[in-house]
């Protein structure tokens, strides 16, 4: 699968564990893109402040640096504001951190991802950002009461305000959205959002969704849970 | 037998001390004892071989035949009772072969006066011919003739009546008496006062009555008491006993308080019964039955005496149990000439106890006891304190145990002494225990950590591999990988969820909910899951809304599900229930078919603790019922399994306080 432009798309792989970096590397070259790996920060940066890649996935631990990707994250968004970038944990608790995205993350991926949803996030992504600066496609909007959902562009907005969702996230409630007043299923949403987690996860994305949606609108109720079953969309009250 | 009970048993060795004490009182008393009585033996030696020429030879020649005569202090009534004489009625006995008429006879001096008491007993009396009329019979009379210098009187008293008399001689020289008759039971007494002086007087007497005779044919010498020697015993005998000397019969010759009459002597005070106990505990019974002498005694009775009289040294202990008062007697014979003339008596009485006039040694016994009870009591005092710390600090022990948590501060651990270092030495085992029990707890999530990266690698690599062109053996070898792979991710999930729940508990959302509906709900959403499966509910009515974590106590209640489901078989029932006390809710899950192992039941709630004996489809971490323990903990519950009555199953509880 090519990009589908005149000049292929430049992805920077920041990782520490080379086996890794090199599987990442070859995977993504055989799906068309133009791919650079680095093993540390400081190399990463001296590289990509002379040009910037079109996406960068960084792992969170950096060699010695436990955080170092999340530092790398930061000097980079200096850099660009609208440089997509995907995270790369082993952690468990980094997901609070990244999901905040108080970082300016677009997207993050456990190490237990497997490489094709790898590339299908990272061609979601490119797709986002292709609809947010093209606008020349016609949009598919969904609307569901006060929610606005642009599939094109990956965006969301509610009562007209637009909520930050992660690629992830997004997907999720494109699922639920889909049948509104309808239980979608912890494995439901996991095979319709394209990630392979376990229900806790599943969990803890919806909350990370409804707090984002509680930060624009406080009465926000729609996202429900039905305990031992799943989640729903609760269409609106009319 | 704890702590206390045996300090207290060792606290009464201390009772040795006034055992001790009270053992060597013994002996000091014996010793006291042991020492008057020497002394007391010494004196009436010394007494019995120093009697003055004058006396001694008097005693030697005391006539075979005397009557004592005492020196009265007052003179008597002439009234026939004796209350007025010494020694109450002490008197020389005659009696007739048959035993039937006896007489006793008394004299005493006052005043140049001569007082004698006839004493007739006429057991014939009795005798029913005795009852017949007297008539011709002799009348009861006493013939009495006396010989003095002033020549020889003769009088017959036979009063027409009892009461006073008048007697006159019945030949020359003319004389007269007083005298006065009292008839008694079985006999009557005559007292008499006669002018004359006791010395050198003799007298004989004759008692006829009904039925018998009483002939005194000798002549009968009146022996007066011996003042001088009286004085004499009581100059040189010991200043706080008395002393006697006493004839061959036991006739008292002299008496050393006599010439000191008044003095109050020795006398018994009045004792408690306290003291009378003390001494006898001390003492020990020395002689139950005392030898009583009357205060005045003129003949000494008894034991002692008649032994010294037979030549022998004797020493006789004696106590009067009501008093406590002792007498310690001594009697010694008076040899003279080869022939046992007499005895010195030698007594003194004293109060029960010798040592209780030894003030020192009273108190020491006192102070003996008081410190030996002192003693006891701080012991008991130290045990009880002791025993109670001991007791604090294993209970605050035992309790950290069972919180599995490591306690902020035990009992005691800042005391000094050994207990204390028990308390601190306690407390780093117990943070120890807690350490690792923390260690253990984050063991899973760091080992996935660790292990996500390699999986990572061999999972990429794989995935590589497997866009290349591969014939069909190499891809069917890459699937099997890849499965590994997967199988090795999932664990990887399982070991680090409980971290994972830790952080969503700090998110959790708290609701006031209906758990009823709740537990409806969830089990609807199992029978879905887990179809072909029989799942029941069992909820209690009326419950009121409680307040709780939904999201967690689902994520609990799905982990107890799917443990009954996966530990019994296809046909065993599940039961999801909900219950209510008054001071909790619970939630419970039973499933038939399944026995708990009894030796692990308290673990099973632990981090990597599995009990399953069979190994499952998918891999068993122990961690399940962790987050169950820690999903109740965060609702402040409890959590417990049981094996139910019977073999009826297993049933695993939350229970959380409303």
């Amino acid at each position: 699968m090519a990009a589908g432009v005149d000049m292929a798309r430049h992805i920077a792989i920041v990782e520490d564990e080379a086996a890794i970096r090199h599987n990442y590397e070859d995977a993504l070259r055989r799906y068309g893109y133009q791919v650079s790996g680095y093993a540390d920060r400081h190399s990463a940066l001296a590289a990509l402040q002379r040009r910037l890649p079109d996406l960068v996935i960084i792992d969170v631990g950096l060699g010695d640096e436990v955080e170092g990707g999340f530092e790398l994250c930061r000097e980079l968004r200096s850099l660009s504001r609208s440089l997509p970038i995907i995270f790369l944990t082993a952690r468990d608790s980094d997901l609070d951190v990244i999901s905040g995205l108080r970082l300016g993350a677009d997207d993050y991926l456990t190490k237990d991802i497997s490489l094709q949803h790898l590339v299908a996030r990272v061609v979601a992504l490119f797709r986002r950002v292709e609809a947010l600066s093209g606008g020349a496609r016609e949009e598919q909007l969904l609307e569901r009461g006060s929610l606005k959902f642009s599939v094109e562009r990956m965006e969301v907005s509610w009562k007209d305000q637009p909520v930050p969702l992660t690629v992830t996230e997004f997907w999720l409630i494109h699922s639920l959205i889909r049948h509104p007043g309808h239980v979608r299923t912890r494995q439901q949403l996991m095979d319709d959002a394209n990630v392979l987690v376990d229900d806790q996860t599943i969990t803890s994305h919806i909350k990370r969704i409804r707090r984002k949606f509680v930060k624009v609108d406080p009465d926000f109720d729609r996202l429900d849970t039905v305990y031992g079953a799943g989640y729903r969309w609760k269409p609106d009250p009319e | 037998m704890n702590l206390r009970t045996k300090l207290a048993a060792l606290s009464l060795l201390t009772l040795l001390l006034p055992w001790s004490a009270w053992k060597l009182l013994q002996e000091l008393e014996g010793f006291l004892r042991d020492s008057q009585q020497q002394t007391l033996l010494a004196s009436a030696r010394a007494l019995a071989s120093a009697i003055p020429m004058e006396y001694s030879s008097r005693l030697l020649f005391l006539p075979e035949r005397y009557v004592p005569v005492w020196e009265l202090q007052n003179p008597p009534a002439l009234d026939g009772y004796f209350d007025d004489w010494p020694g109450q009625g002490q008197g020389r006995e005659f009696v007739t072969e048959d035993e039937k008429l006896s007489m006793r006879l008394l004299a005493g001096n006052h005043g140049g006066q001569l007082f004698m008491v006839f004493d007739v007993t006429d057991l014939a009396m009795d005798d029913p011919a005795a009852s017949q009329p007297a008539i011709g019979r002799p009348r009861d009379r006493i013939i009495l003739r006396t010989r003095s210098p002033r020549g020889m009187f003769s009088f017959t008293i036979s009063p027409e009546a009892p009461g006073p008399l008048q007697l006159s001689s019945d030949r020359e020289p003319p004389g007269q008496i007083e005298g006065f008759w009292l008839d008694r039971e079985n006999g009557y007494r005559v007292e008499l006062a006669l002018p004359s002086s006791v010395r050198n007087t003799d007298i004989s007497f004759e008692v006829q009555s009904a039925f018998s005779n009483f002939g005194q044919p000798g002549w009968i010498s009146l022996e007066a008491g011996w003042p001088g020697m009286s004085r004499w015993l009581n100059r040189s005998g010991v200043e706080s006993a008395r002393s006697w000397l006493v004839d061959r019969n036991a006739w008292v010759l002299a008496d050393s308080l006599e010439s000191k009459r008044g003095d109050p002597g020795n006398s018994a005070r009045g004792t408690t019964w306290l003291q009378r106990l003390l001494y006898r505990m001390v003492a020990g019974n020395i002689s139950a039955k005392p030898e009583t002498w009357p205060e005045n005694p003129v003949q000494l009775d008894g034991d002692t005496v008649s032994r010294s009289l037979e030549g022998e040294e004797v020493i006789s202990w004696t106590q009067d149990l009501d008093t406590a008062m002792v007498w310690n007697t001594v009697a010694v014979p008076v040899d003279l000439q080869g022939e046992v003339r007499g005895a010195v008596i030698v007594q003194s009485t004293s109060d029960g106890l010798l040592l209780a006039t030894n003030r020192a040694l009273g108190r020491l016994l006192l102070t003996t006891l008081g410190i030996a009870i002192g003693l006891a009591a701080g012991l008991w005092f130290f045990a009880t304190r002791l025993s109670r710390r001991v007791r604090k600090l294993s209970g605050a022990v035992s309790q950290a145990m069972q919180d599995n948590d490591e306690p902020d501060t035990l009992p005691l651990k800042d005391d000094r002494d050994e207990l204390g270092e028990l308390a601190r030495n306690n407390q780093k085992l117990l943070r120890a225990v807690a350490d690792y029990n923390k260690y253990l707890e984050t063991l899973a999530s760091k080992l996935s950590h660790e292990l996500k990266t390699p999986l990572a690698i061999t999972r990429s690599s794989l995935d590589n591999l497997a866009s290349r062109d591969l014939d069909a053996g190499s891809r069917q070898f890459l699937e099997r990988a890849q499965q590994g792979v997967d199988r090795q991710f999932a664990i990887v999930r399982a070991m680090s969820e409980a971290s994972r729940l830790e952080a969503s508990i700090s998110v959790a959302e708290w609701e006031t909910i209906d758990l009823g509906q709740f537990v409806t709900r969830c089990v609807e959403a199992y029978r879905n899951i887990h179809q072909g499966r029989v799942l029941r509910t069992e909820i209690q009515e009326g419950g009121m809304p409680v307040r709780c974590a939904p999201d967690l106590l689902a994520q609990a209640l799905d982990k107890l599900v799917d443990n009954a489901v996966s530990l019994s078989g296809q046909d065993d029932e599940i039961t999801v229930g909900l219950g209510f006390t008054e001071t909790h809710c619970e939630l419970f899950v039973r499933n038939t078919g399944t026995r708990l192992p009894e030796a692990f039941q308290e673990q099973l709630f632990d981090s990597l603790v599995s009990l399953r004996d069979k190994p499952g489809k998918t891999p068993h971490l122990g961690l399940g019922l962790y987050i169950v323990r820690l999903i109740a903990e965060v609702h402040d519950g409890t959590v417990t399994a049981a094996n139910l009555a019977g073999d009826e199953g297993v049933e695993l509880r939350i229970s959380i306080p409303v």
